[in-house]
């Protein structure tokens, strides 16, 4: 296999000036499976774009069987062979199997869609996949892993050589898993081209044979994968050094709140931890883990199973119905414009708006003004708002002074905990800061925070303690100097081959389902 | 898990396959019940003669509720459709009767009316990026405003030739009916047949998902208003002729009884679901049968609108029942 089949060479892609992608190689060859590992943000997606056709890379060159290629539009891509698995599936809901399949390719015969002939072919291409979906079922109706079957047939009826997954295995069960391995390995020995993106360090191992790591936009390793082991991939993502700064750990204060056994079929299990005065928890997980699923459950947006929550009530603790969590809690959400702020309406009243019976005049029946106002004047103060004058909009403000202006919300009402889901997501770098610094400054004034956050610098900034959960369970406590590759192993679900330093001993194979052991920090 | 929470699955199961037989299969449940209640209540009801008169008075509505179907399957709305219906045909009136234009040639014009009001509403839609609810709402008032200025908001009567197409019949079989159910049938072979159609209904299952797959949603979309405007003119055309004049009531309220027969031919409002044959055909013939019973047990037609609603209410309740159901 001297010459591969898929050749990208220095790649390179800015968007404004920032580097995504600087000056990256990758090849795949006939009957090989590439695994691509990086952090969020290394620039996975985009080179995968590239290769899809979604983006046009700034330099660099693709050369396929030996031809250069360009593309400029997704059907450019496909017409070349490439075959795009995406990990949010296109897929139409409210359609057949068959159509699916077919959609921008129907075979037209008499005027209308010839549909004996998408019937056979769909169903010859879903037997080659040894699946034995009925092709003219609803999409809707199938399971995650049949959709995503569908979707890879999809893909070889365009007789697609290259094929690449993006985080294929995020939504399937177990068996679907395995059956989707197997699909894979089938793939392999018709000799396709396959490149599969992914976070969970398990998997590679058990189906890719090369392996690229890249990090910052840069390849930070690649070669054969049975040269590596958990710990030098990890490393490659993440880079050699953690310079920690030193934290205080807040000590087992008393409990503020506290989670038993909480349970979601299919997302959440057994989900049991308790929350300290003062303290900042990281959940932390990959994307899809089930991290924002917890937070969602205890706060009563989600619907639970089983278990139950307590929350500190004049020093007892009192068990609540999740809906009821809401009066304890104060949440702070990634999606600030979608169910956060009221875009339309002033700082002022954004501010007011948790926190109205506080703010009543004296006929006990109406705002005051002048109450809400300056309630405001002071989070505005005490936040470091930039704005222009308490009537402007929310919608007008950046993202960081909006997601200041949620704080400043729950700040004025003071409930006792803090969920935070992503509080900084889109902000900017000097925002980003003063949030940090807020959040801080709220557990040394005694306030419980529950942050999840996909930035693990920032987990590593905030946090006293962490609770890693993988598939919908908490694999692992971690205290809060942890190092980064503990973080990233755990995450990833492999921690059984870690044997990493913070870990007293390691569980089992992660996905069969033993509970990390709960540690608590000295 | 044991055998109990297996039952109790089970049990969940069967009742939500109740619930979702019900949501898909209710109308036609209400259907045959209506019409045996009329059946029993009213003799004249139940005979070849009443049924013929009844489709006749269905077919403009049914041509309109065809183009508003293709419009919400594709994920948009269109509530211009009676004033596009409206505007059309005066201007194809005012042709004929002021300046003497022969008939087919009027009734080209009118079409083509239909043909542009449509491509301005989707216009706006696709190239402006403004919701087709905003844009073909103020179509709805402006258009009608034009038509009135044009027609003087006056009755004008249509030359002799028209009005006698418009009840022609043959025996008791109206020869509209016939037109009627081409067109629905055309539409529906275009919307379940031919790629264009399904690229309609993948566009209003997804806008991105569509996008991802290549499909032109833009073309699509603005396609569907150009559709929706053409089928609103004649639809208007089979209704003026039925009148035998031009009035400034036509088309007036098409745009909810249209949405509402649509929707309770299951037609989801939230896009990309439903067919136009027979769900739309039924829909629109649900409304007239009601409409009609009542009338022939001899109730007050102001109570028509209360009805009417209600029938509105529980369609679009059933509709959002059958998304709710799903998750």
């Amino acid at each position: 296999m001297s010459e591969s089949y898929l050749k990208m060479k220095g790649i390179s892609k800015h968007f404004f000036g920032t580097y995504v992608l600087k000056n990256v190689d990758l090849k795949v060859g006939e009957g090989e499976v590439l695994a691509l590992m990086g952090a969020n943000g290394a620039g996975k997606s985009t080179l995968m774009n590239i290769l899809g056709g979604v983006l046009e890379p700034n330099e660099g060159s693709i050369t396929i069987g030996g031809a250069s290629r360009t593309f400029r539009s997704v059907s450019d891509s496909e017409k070349a062979g490439i075959g795009f698995i995406h990990q949010e599936l296109a897929l139409c809901p409210t359609m057949t199997v068959a159509e699916n399949m077919f959609i921008n390719r129907f075979p037209v015969k008499g005027g209308v869609i010839d549909r004996r002939v998408i019937r056979e072919q769909a169903k010859t291409v879903l037997d080659t996949l040894g699946c034995k979906i009925d092709v003219l079922e609803i999409v809707r109706n199938l399971s995650a892993g049949d959709k995503q079957l569908v979707e890879i047939a999809r893909a070889l009826l365009t007789n697609a050589k290259i094929l690449i997954f993006d985080e294929p295995t995020s939504s399937l069960a177990l068996e679907e898993k395995s059956r989707f391995f197997d699909i894979i390995r089938a793939l392999q020995k018709e000799q396709k081209v396959i490149i599969y993106i992914t976070h969970f360090l398990d998997e590679i191992f058990s189906i890719c044979d090369q392996v690229q790591v890249l990090r910052n936009g840069e390849t930070s390793g690649d070669g054969i994968l049975k040269d590596y082991n958990h710990h030098d991939i990890v490393s490659m993502m993440v880079g050699d050094l953690d310079i920690r700064k030193e934290k205080k750990i807040s000590k087992a204060a008393d409990k503020v709140l506290k989670v038993d056994q909480l349970s979601r079929t299919g997302v959440l299990d057994s989900i049991s931890f308790e929350l300290h005065r003062g303290e900042i928890l990281g959940l932390w997980g990959l994307m899809g883990s089930g991290r924002t699923e917890v937070l969602r459950a205890i706060s009563g947006l989600d619907p639970i199973d089983a278990g139950h929550i307590s929350v500190n009530f004049n020093g007892s603790m009192q068990k609540v119905h999740p809906k009821r969590v809401k009066k304890w809690a104060g949440m702070v959400t990634e999606n600030r414009r979608e169910d956060g702020l009221f875009l339309p309406l002033s700082v002022a009243s954004n501010i007011s708006s948790a926190n109205l019976m506080t703010l009543l005049s004296k006929n006990r029946f109406t705002v005051q003004k002048q109450k809400e106002e300056q309630a405001a004047r002071n989070q505005v103060e005490a936040l470091n708002i930039k704005i222009s004058n308490l009537d402007q909009t929310a919608g007008t403000l950046s993202g960081g002074n909006q997601q200041k202006v949620i704080l400043a919300r729950w700040l004025s009402k003071a409930p006792p905990i803090f969920f935070m889901d992503e509080p900084t997501r889109g902000v900017d770098v000097g925002a980003k800061n003063e949030i940090h610094n807020i959040i801080k400054n709220l557990s040394g004034r005694g306030f419980s925070l529950l942050v999840v956050s996909s930035e693990i610098e920032e987990m590593m900034e905030l946090c006293h303690r962490y609770l890693v959960i993988h598939s919908g369970r908490i694999v692992k406590e971690l205290p809060g100097e942890a190092a980064k590759k503990d973080l990233m192993i755990w995450a990833s679900g492999a921690g059984s081959e870690a044997g990493s330093e913070a870990g007293s001993e390691a569980p089992g194979n992660v996905n069969l389902g033993t509970e990390g052991e709960a540690e608590r920090e000295k | 898990m044991g055998n109990e929470s297996i039952a109790g699955i089970q049990a969940v199961r069967t009742k939500r396959n109740v619930k979702q037989f019900l949501a898909s299969y209710g109308f036609y449940i209400i259907f045959i019940l209506v019409f045996m209640i009329y059946s029993l209540r009213a003799p004249s009801f139940l005979t070849v003669t009443n049924i013929m008169n009844m489709l006749h008075t269905t077919v403009p509505l049914m041509v309109i509720a065809c183009g508003i179907g293709m419009v919400i399957i594709c994920g948009e709305i269109d509530l211009s459709v009676g004033s596009v219906a409206f505007l059309s045909n005066s201007i194809g009136t005012v042709l004929m009767v002021k300046a003497g234009v022969p008939i087919p040639l009027a009734f080209i014009v009118v079409v083509l009316t239909g043909v542009v009001l449509g491509a301005i509403n989707g216009f706006f839609v696709v190239v402006f990026r403004v919701s087709s609810l905003i844009v073909t709402l103020g179509m709805l008032i402006s258009f009608r405003g034009v038509a009135l200025q044009i027609t003087n908001s006056q009755v004008i009567g249509l030359p002799e030739a028209l009005r006698a197409f418009g009840n022609f019949r043959i025996a008791s079989f109206y020869i509209d009916i016939a037109f009627g159910l081409i067109i629905i049938l055309l539409l529906h072979t275009l919307h379940t047949k031919r790629p264009y159609g399904r690229f309609v209904t993948a566009t209003g299952n997804d806008r991105e998902i569509a996008e991802k797959l290549g499909i032109p949603i833009r073309k699509i979309k603005f396609s569907v208003f150009v559709i929706s405007g053409a089928l609103a003119a004649v639809g208007g055309f089979f209704s003026m002729t039925q009148v035998g004049a031009i009035n400034p009531l036509l088309g007036n309220g098409a745009e909810f009884t249209g949405i509402a027969a649509v929707i309770i031919g299951g037609i989801s409002l939230f896009g990309g679901e439903g067919k136009l044959f027979p769900g739309v055909f039924f829909g629109v013939f649900l409304l007239t049968v009601i409409e009609t019973g009542l009338n022939q047990m001899s109730v007050s037609p102001y109570v028509y609108p209360f009805f009417r609603g209600g029938i509105i209410f529980i369609a679009m309740y059933a509709d959002s029942l059958k998304v709710r159901l799903r998750k």
